[in-house]
This record gives structure tokens, C-alpha cells and sequence, in this order.
């Protein structure tokens, strides 16, 4: 259902965006007769209703079109740079985790320190601070000063894995950053008001040490506000990997959108839309399940209707 | 007096059950009935004490009516209207006529409001009053009928004692001025003399505006000063309804008299130790493995509830019998 | 039982809560104390202080809530002199309390059977392997009057009755036979069998390991049944203690007079209930020498200047015009 309606409005979302391209692709002072001819063959000549019927039954069979482009199946484009996009996800997605989860719980227990105090204004910073300019900043600092990880030259992992991995470093980093610095702000909100829960009472008074409660009271209970965010977490990596992919020259989908974009490579530009949606939407089904996973409150009521 | 109004509110057959945990991994899922075929109803104007054994359905029967828990089946009718196909627009002109007062005030006073937030909310929410001024005008003259004062008003939930978190329910519950008020134990946290001054509250609104309460409560002597009727419920079942004079008098089920012998007063002489745990079922009587007059019937069939005079109605085998 | 040790003694205990950016006492100058296998009952008017001085002792006290002044010495050792972490060794077996929300006060994300092993493995270890451990659990349950315990076990807080909870945070406190047990009114939701029932198990408790009970409660009936003696408590002061017979139907201080004739029954149905007149002064106003002063129909101007503590016997009681002591029928 969701699907249905994100496919139909990204299909006339794309309809609306002016340029046209067909003129794109042959210039503005194209012959009419070839022009008639290349509209006859991608189908444009028919009105967008019938289009949509067209491209949703071709949906339905798995043919997501031919790129205007690159005059190549649409899935097999996307196949290619699949990979790279989900390994900048994933590995974007391991680092929030990795740093934000230790660091929230380790701010909560000095919020009140001096240090607490630093690190939290720091993460105010960090929200604010846009991913490209991050990547900017990291490149300067890791690579051009420093020059400990490639700026740029992507290293395919077939031909060598390492060099994979270190051409990745930087990109995740900056597309984690600002990510991080939320997770980290909300999970040490989230849990310094579960801290002050009668529950967390109950267990001291049962003589459990501090980080007893807070690792088995507390951190589940803190994590359920943490998981609703989540879900953005995951739309805000994606569209920061559109930018960060360029920036450091990866062939991804990000980039892949770029020159479908700038070409008006309309089946192109679906084809990837698409996609990205039916990732973010099994994201939040995703954090759904999660959620009623850790709360038998969620789960008892997900049962009831 | 004859009126054809409708009841206030009728349920008619309610029957809630929960999914039982399962207790070994080879049990095959199981359903646990908290509310048994549930039929009764409410006059306007009118106080039925809901009263039974710790777990025996009576929060459950009380959420059901207020809407916040959906029964597997049955009806319930508000003014003559079934609530429940409604949908929570269509129900929104009768949201304001229920008001629910909970057991825990703890689980439902909004933590990061203050006292005066959570008490204007149900104004607001409900229109009522023209701006926020007279809301807040009309908050601090209802503040003294529950033993409170403008101090309370910039604290937190979690800054009141125990006693005043429940009185600042009571409040909320009563600003917007209900038709029934469904009163889940809210005087039990509260010490006798606060105690009395919300029950002669309630018993004022009740002369003054023809406040009809569902009142539940374990304390017997409450209930019988404040209640109109009487309910007993057992594990989910009506076991006795009756008026609270014929009640005490003339309780008739062996599970009655046993909770008024308890509560002394009831001078029958009657085992008070009665510990021991029944079942919510549809094949036997509820009270049948306790009861000191079961027979074979009782365990293997569920009484029906019979009406005998003055609409005291009671399910027991052995009253029809005639014993 | 004829014991005079001491278990714990309450030297002048001052407990301050922050009202509009100050603090106010809310508890003030409290001192008792009580022997191995004493019963003390806290009766008093609703705010009056008795949630929060079991939390003094119990060094439960809530985050911006002061201890401004006082000693509390358990076993002779000076409670408020110890760190946090020397104070874990007492909790849960020491000292323990029942809280008085039951319903928030148990982990939403945790079943019951996972909240009460806790306890079990921290201080019950000579119960070794998981089917003792669960065999143990189960009868704790049962004694709390807990039908189907063992479905119980496998359920979270928001699956049981107001009740439910409340006998399970009672049965997860008592497993490992405490030494002193603060109850802050643990039988509110419950109904006069399964009340019975646990005040049975408790004096069970009491008679066979020495449990020392505080025990805080509405219920005149619950006090008088299981308590010895009884504290009133009005706007943080004891205002009058002593046996609890001799409290409860001698009474001499004109707010414990008005509080138990407030109780309603049958045969005075729908008659207006008798009440104390005005309210608790506020935290802010509350005045020496008498907080009950305002409300008192025995003032007189000495009230304003001074006050009184009046002894008869072990009964004592804080005004300048006791009653006679007159019987109260509860
Ligand atoms: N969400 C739930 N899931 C499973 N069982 C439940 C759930 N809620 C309640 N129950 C069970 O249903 C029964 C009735 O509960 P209910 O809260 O109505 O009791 P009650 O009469 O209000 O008791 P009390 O006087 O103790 O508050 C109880 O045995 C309880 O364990
Ligand atoms: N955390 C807190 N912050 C500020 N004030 C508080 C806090 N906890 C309690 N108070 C205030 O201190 C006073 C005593 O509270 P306490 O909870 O001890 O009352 P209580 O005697 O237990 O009453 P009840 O019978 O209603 O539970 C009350 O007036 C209350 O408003
Ligand atoms: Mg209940
Ligand atoms: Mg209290």
C-alpha cells in the first residue's frame, strides 16, 4: 500500500519537474523528425496516465525501464552501484552505532562533569554542521595534512579489499557525523529521564550496583524513544550519501542519481527513487519490529487489534 | 416516577479475554477470560458499587466501558446509543460524558506537565469555558474541594505525595463535568479525613447534578455509604447485584457473604478464611471449588443470573433450587 | 517476644523539598526508634511526610530532595555518614521497602519472573540451580495469594491487576526475609481476604526471622492489627505516638480525634462525614510552634507561642490541650 502510493507520486513528482529529455539528450536545436522519433521510442509521446499504467506493469514484472542515458536496463545500472551505496550504508549505520550508543551512556553518567558538559555542546555543533563540509574538513585533516587514508580514488573491493575499506573510512565519517550527534543527544536525554524513573528506585533499593541498573534496567527503556529517531537516522544517511559519494568520487547510487538528474534520465531517476523508498519504508518496518521486540506493551496492543 | 429514558448505560453480554502467557513451550495458546458475559446497567443519577476479589475484572470492566479497551464481544449502549461500532470521531460528542479516574494516578499525570498544565488540558480539550484566563480562574476555585491549594499548581506529578497525586485525578476528572464517572479505588490513598471530604464531594455532585458513578472500591464501608446498588464480581463473572440495603441484609451468594462476613457486616457466621482460587470458565460455577454448599451442578455447569424481587439478581445453582 | 534490642534509631531527621526555587522541610525534627522484631505503624494526614521519611531511611530519597539534618543509625552504624556504595550493603536484605506506586515502580520491559530472580541471586545464593530458584519464586507468589504463579512469573507489569502488582512488589521484597521492611502502604489495592493473607505473612515473618516493620498505611484496621505502636504524623512532625491501642481509641491530639471519626459506614449513609475543617498549611507557610493550629477548635493564644509535649505512660502527644483521651469507636 505504502509502495503503491510513494510509486505513484515519485512517477508524477518526475512528470512535473520541467526539462525534457529528449532535448537534453539531442540539443536544443534538434532536428524535429529525429526528435518524433526518439520521443516514439521511449514511449514519451503518450499521455503520463498511460505511462504510469506502463511503468507499474513493467514494475510488477521486475523492469524498472531502459535508461535514456546510458541505454541500459535500469536494474542493471542500479546493480552495479548498489553495492558500494549499501556498504557506505551499512558501514555509515555500524559507526552511529558504535560511537553514539557508548558515548550517550557515557555522557549520561557525567552529564554533570566538565567534560559532559564539552561533549554535549560539541554535539549541538555537530547537528548543525552540514555532511559535505564535514567531508571537506576530514579530507583536509586525514588525507591532505595528515595523509593517512585516500582522499578519493575509489579502490573496488574485488581488486583489493584493504584498500576498500580505507577508501570507505573517511566517507562514512562524514556521513555518520551529524547522525552521531543526534543519537547521542537523545539517548543521553532519554536515558537521564529514565534515571529518575520509580523503577530504577525499585532496583536500588534491591541493592543492585549502578551498572547493573543501568545496563539492564535502564538501557532498554532508554532505547525505546532512540529506535522512533531511528528511522530518520536512516533517511538522513541515504540522502548524505548522495552527497558524499561525489564528493569522494564513488561510483554509487548517489552518484548515479546525479547524472540521471542532470540528464533528465526520467526511467533512470524513477528506477532509483523507487529503490531508496522501498529501503526507508522496510527501515521503519524495520524499527517497528524492533520496537515491539524490546516493549510487550507495543506488542500486547499490535495483538489486540 | 416512570420514565422511559434509557439507561444511562447497558452492557449487555461483555466478554473480554486476554492471551494467557504460556507456562511450558509445548502448551498450545491460550485465552484467559477477565470479563465473562457481563450484563448490567446504570441509571442516571445513580451510584453502583462495583466490588470483588483483586483480579477479578473490575479495572478490565471499567476501561471496557470508558472505551480504552475493546471487548471480544458483546454491547454497550450510552443514552440508548451502541458505542462501541462508533469510531473515535463519531464518538467524540460522548468522550466528555465518560470520565475515568485510575487506579494508579502515577501511570497516567503527563511527567513533564505541571499540575496546572494537566488540569487545563481537559478544559481545553473539551472547550471549556471561553479563554485560558477563566479556565485558570475556575481551576483555582475547584482546587480547595479536593484539599489542594494554588501551591500544587507549579509542581510536578512527581513532587506530590502519593494522596495529592490522586486528588489532582479526582480534579481533572471532574472539571469537565461528566455524566458518569468511573472511579477505579481513588479513595484508598487517601487518609480518612481527606477520604471524607472526597466522598462527601461526590456525594454533593450526585444530589446537585445527578452524577452517576460506577464506584469501585475494596473498602466495603465506603462503597455502602456512598453506593445506590451493589455488584459482585468473581473471576470475570457476575456473581450478586442487588441494592445496597438488600445487599447487606439479604446477601444470597455463598461468595457475598463470605466478602461481607470479612468486612463484619455481615453476622451470618461464615469461614472468613476463604483463600483459595477459582476459575473464570464457561462450564462451571466460578465459586464451585470453594463454595461450602457446591453440588455436582455447580461444577459442571455455569449458573444463569436470575432476577427475584426488587431486581436483586444473583447466579447461583443452589438459589434456584430454592435451598 | 521480650527483645529491647535496637535495630534502628531516627535522631531528629529533617527532610527538605524544593518548592518555587527553595526548600521548604517537609519532614521536621523527626526522632523514634525501633527494636529487633518491633511493628511501628505512620498514620497521618495525605502530604503529611511518611512516604518520604521511609525513603530517609531506606536512603531512598528522591534526586532534588534533601536530608538537611539528623542521624539514622542501623546496627549502631550511622546510615548518613556512609557512601552510596557502602549503603548497597544494606539495601534489599537490611533494609528494604515497598514503594507506594506499585504500578510505575516495577521495570515495564522486564516479566515479573526476571525482576524477582534478581533478588534471588543477589541475596537468596544458597538457593542454587533453576528449578529450585523457580520452585522458590513460585511459592512466593502463592503466599502472596497470587493465583496461577506460575503464569504470573512469565507476564510484565502492565498484564496484571492494581492488586496483582502490588502483591508481587510485596513478595519481591519479603524473598529474602528481610531484617526491616518499610511499607509504604502496600495494601491499598487489595482486597479484605488477600489483606488478611498478607498480614498473616507478615507476622509469620515477624514471629519466625524477627522482621522489624515500619509500616505506613491509611487503613486503620491494617495499623491496629498489625502494629504495636503508631506515629501520627502531621505536616512532618509526630504530633503523637504510643501503643497503638492506646493511639487509636485513647486519642488525645484534637487532629488524630477528628481523623478517625471521619470513617464512613453504612448506617451513617449518605450523612454528610465528619471532617477536619481547612487544610494542611502549605509548605511555605507552615508556622511553629503548632502546624495544627489554624485548624484547631482548642486554640488559644498560648498555641501561637509555645508548645507542649505531654506524656501519659508510653503514650505521649504534642499539644498544650491534649484530650482526655476519650474512646473512639473504630
Ligand atoms: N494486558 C493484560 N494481559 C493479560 N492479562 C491481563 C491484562 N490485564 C489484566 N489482566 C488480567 O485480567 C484480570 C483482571 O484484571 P483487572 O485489572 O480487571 O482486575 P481488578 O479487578 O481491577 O483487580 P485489582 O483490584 O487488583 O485492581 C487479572 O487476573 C489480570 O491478571
Ligand atoms: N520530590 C518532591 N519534590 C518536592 N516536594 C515533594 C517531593 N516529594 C514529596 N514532596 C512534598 O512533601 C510532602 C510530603 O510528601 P510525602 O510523599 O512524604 O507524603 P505522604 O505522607 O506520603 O502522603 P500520602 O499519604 O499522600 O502518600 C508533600 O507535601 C509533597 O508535596
Ligand atoms: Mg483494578
Ligand atoms: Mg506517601
Amino acid at each position: 500500500m505504502t509502495l503503491f502510493l510513494v510509486s505513484l507520486l515519485i512517477f508524477f513528482v518526475f512528470q512535473i519537474i520541467p526539462g525534457d529529455p529528449v532535448l537534453s539528450r539531442l540539443g536544443q536545436e534538434a532536428d524535429p523528425a529525429l526528435e518524433a522519433l526518439l520521443r516514439e521510442e521511449l514511449g514519451l509521446d503518450q499521455p503520463p496516465m498511460r505511462r504510469y499504467i506502463n511503468w507499474v506493469v513493467a514494475l510488477s514484472r521486475g523492469d524498472l525501464g531502459t535508461s535514456i542515458r546510458f541505454r541500459m536496463p535500469v536494474q542493471e545500472l542500479i546493480g552495479q552501484r548498489l553495492p558500494n551505496t549499501l556498504a557506505l550504508a551499512i558501514w555509515s549505520f555500524m559507526l552511529i552505532l558504535v560511537i553514539s550508543i557508548p558515548l550517550g551512556i557515557w555522557l549520561a553518567k557525567h552529564s554533570r562533569g566538565p567534560a559532559g558538559l564539552l561533549i554535549n555542546g560539541m554535539t549541538q555543533l555537530g547537528i548543525a554542521i552540514p555532511s559535505f563540509w564535514m567531508a571537506i574538513l576530514l579530507m583536509l585533516v586525514f588525507g591532505v595534512k595528515l595523509g593517512w587514508l585516500p582522499i578519493h580514488g575509489y579502490v573496488p573491493w574485488r581488486e583489493n579489499p584493504l584498500g576498500f575499506i580505507r577508501s570507505m573510512i573517511l566517507p562514512g565519517l562524514a556521513v555518520s557525523f551529524s547522525s552521531i550527534a543526534i543519537v547521542v543527544r537523545y539517548l543521553r536525554a532519554s536515558l537521564l529521564d529514565q534515571m529518575l524513573q520509580d523503577y530504577v528506585r525499585t532496583a536500588r533499593n534491591k541493592g543492585l550496583t549502578e551498572n547493573v541498573i543501568l545496563y539492564r534496567h535502564v538501557l532498554r527503556n532508554a532505547f525505546l524513544p532512540v529506535l522512533t529517531i531511528l528511522g530518520v537516522i536512516l533517511v538522513n544517511i541515504l540522502t548524505g550519501s548522495i552527497v558524499i559519494e561525489s564528493t569522494f568520487s564513488i561510483p554509487g547510487l548517489g552518484q548515479l542519481l546525479q547524472t540521471a538528474i542532470r540528464n533528465r534520465d526520467l526511467p533512470l531517476v524513477q528506477g532509483i527513487t523507487l529503490y531508496v523508498s522501498v529501503v526507508v519504508t522496510f527501515g521503519f518496518l524495520f524499527v517497528d519490529l524492533l520496537s515491539a521486540k524490546i516493549d510487550p506493551r507495543i506488542r500486547d496492543k499490535e495483538e489486540e487489534s | 416516577m416512570m420514565t422511559t429514558q434509557p439507561p444511562l448505560i447497558r452492557l449487555q453480554d461483555v466478554l473480554k479475554t486476554y492471551a494467557a502467557p504460556k507456562t511450558s513451550l509445548f502448551d498450545s495458546p491460550q485465552r484467559f477470560i477477565a470479563v465473562n458475559h457481563l450484563d448490567f446497567e446504570m441509571q442516571k443519577g445513580e451510584v453502583l458499587g462495583l466490588i470483588g476479589e483483586s483480579g477479578c475484572g473490575k479495572t478490565t470492566t471499567a476501561r471496557i466501558i470508558a472505551r480504552l479497551l475493546k471487548p471480544d464481544s458483546g454491547k454497550i449502549f450510552l443514552n440508548g446509543t451502541d458505542i462501541l461500532p462508533l469510531d473515535d470521531y463519531d464518538f467524540r460528542p460522548f468522550r466528555r460524558q465518560i470520565q475515568m479516574i485510575f487506579q494508579d494516578p502515577q501511570q497516567v499525570l503527563n511527567p513533564s506537565l505541571t499540575i496546572e498544565q494537566i488540569l487545563m488540558e481537559p478544559l481545553i480539550g473539551f472547550h471549556i469555558l471561553r479563554n485560558d484566563k477563566e479556565r485558570r480562574e475556575f481551576i483555582r476555585l475547584e482546587l480547595p474541594d479536593v484539599g489542594l491549594d494554588n501551591t500544587y499548581l507549579p509542581r510536578y506529578p512527581h513532587q506530590l505525595s502519593g494522596g495529592q497525586r490522586q486528588r489532582v485525578a479526582i480534579l481533572s476528572a471532574l472539571l469537565v463535568k461528566p455524566a458518569l464517572l468511573i472511579a477505579d479505588e481513588v479513595v484508598s490513598a487517601l487518609d480518612l479525613s481527606i477520604q471524607a471530604q472526597i466522598l462527601n464531594l461526590l456525594q454533593t455532585l450526585r444530589e446537585k447534578h445527578q452524577l452517576s458513578m460506577l464506584f469501585i472500591s475494596h473498602d466495603l464501608h465506603v462503597v455502602s455509604w456512598l453506593a445506590d446498588r451493589i455488584l459482585v464480581m468473581y473471576r470475570g463473572s457476575l456473581v450478586e447485584e442487588a441494592t445496597t440495603e438488600e445487599l447487606l441484609r439479604n446477601p444470597i451468594h455463598p461468595y457475598t457473604q463470605s466478602l461481607l462476613a470479612a468486612a463484619d457486616l455481615f453476622e451470618g457466621n461464615l469461614p472468613t478464611e476463604g483463600i483459595g482460587w477459582g476459575v473464570a470458565s464457561d462450564l462451571c460455577c466460578p465459586y464451585a471449588e470453594l463454595c461450602p454448599q457446591s453440588t455436582e451442578l455447580c461444577r459442571s455447569q455455569r449458573p444463569p443470573v436470575q432476577v427475584l424481587a426488587n431486581g436483586h439478581r444473583v447466579a447461583c445453582h443452589c438459589r434456584q433450587k430454592g435451598v | 517476644m521480650q527483645q529491647n534490642k535496637e535495630l534502628c534509631r531516627v535522631e531528629h531527621i529533617s527532610v527538605s523539598v524544593p518548592y518555587v526555587g527553595k526548600y521548604y522541610p517537609a519532614v521536621h525534627d523527626l526522632s523514634f526508634r525501633m527494636n529487633v522484631g518491633d511493628s511501628v505503624g505512620l498514620i497521618g494526614e495525605s502530604g503529611s511526610g511518611k512516604s518520604l521519611t521511609a525513603q530517609a531511611i531506606a536512603g531512598l530519597l528522591p534526586e532534588q530532595v534533601q536530608r538537611s539534618s539528623g542521624h539514622i543509625y542501623f546496627d549502631g552504624i550511622d546510615l548518613t555518614q556512609l557512601t552510596e556504595e557502602e549503603l548497597r550493603a544494606y539495601r534489599g536484605f537490611d533494609i528494604t521497602m515497598v514503594f507506594q506506586d506499585s504500578a510505575t515502580s516495577l521495570n515495564p520491559l522486564l516479566t515479573i519472573g526476571y525482576q524477582m530472580r534478581e533478588v534471588l541471586l543477589l541475596h537468596c545464593r544458597e538457593i542454587q540451580g533453576k528449578a529450585a530458584q523457580e520452585q522458590h519464586l513460585i511459592a512466593s507468589l502463592e503466599e502472596v495469594g497470587l493465583d496461577r504463579p506460575r503464569e504470573v512469573l512469565q507476564k510484565y507489569p502492565h498484564q496484571l491487576s492494581g492488586g496483582q502488582r502490588q502483591r508481587v512488589m510485596l513478595a519481591m521484597v519479603m524473598l529474602p526475609k528481610p531484617r526491616l521492611l518499610l511499607a509504604d502502604e502496600p495494601t491499598t489495592a487489595l482486597d479484605l481476604t488477600t489483606q488478611q493473607q498478607i498480614l498473616t505473612l507478615i507476622r509469620n515473618l515477624q514471629q519466625k526471622h524477627e522482621l522489624t516493620l515500619l509500616m505506613i498505611s491509611h487503613n486503620i484496621q491494617v495499623v491496629r492489627s498489625l502494629c504495636e505502636r503508631t506515629m501520627v504524623l502531621y505536616a512532618g512532625q509526630i504530633v503523637e505516638s504510643g501503643p497503638t491501642n492506646e493511639v487509636l481509641t485513647h486519642p488525645m491530639h484534637p487532629y488524630t480525634l477528628a481523623l478517625l471519626d471521619s470513617k464512613p459506614s453504612f448506617q451513617r449513609k449518605g450523612q454528610t462525614l465528619e471532617m477536619v475543617e481547612g487544610m494542611v498549611p502549605p509548605l511555605d507557610q507552615r508556622q511553629v510552634p503548632c502546624n495544627f493550629a489554624p485548624r484547631c477548635p482548642f486554640r488559644t493564644e498560648v498555641c501561637d507561642r509555645e508548645i507542649h509535649e505531654f506524656h501519659r505512660g508510653e503514650h505521649s502527644v504534642l499539644c498544650n490541650y491534649p484530650r482526655s483521651g476519650k474512646a473512639v469507636s473504630v
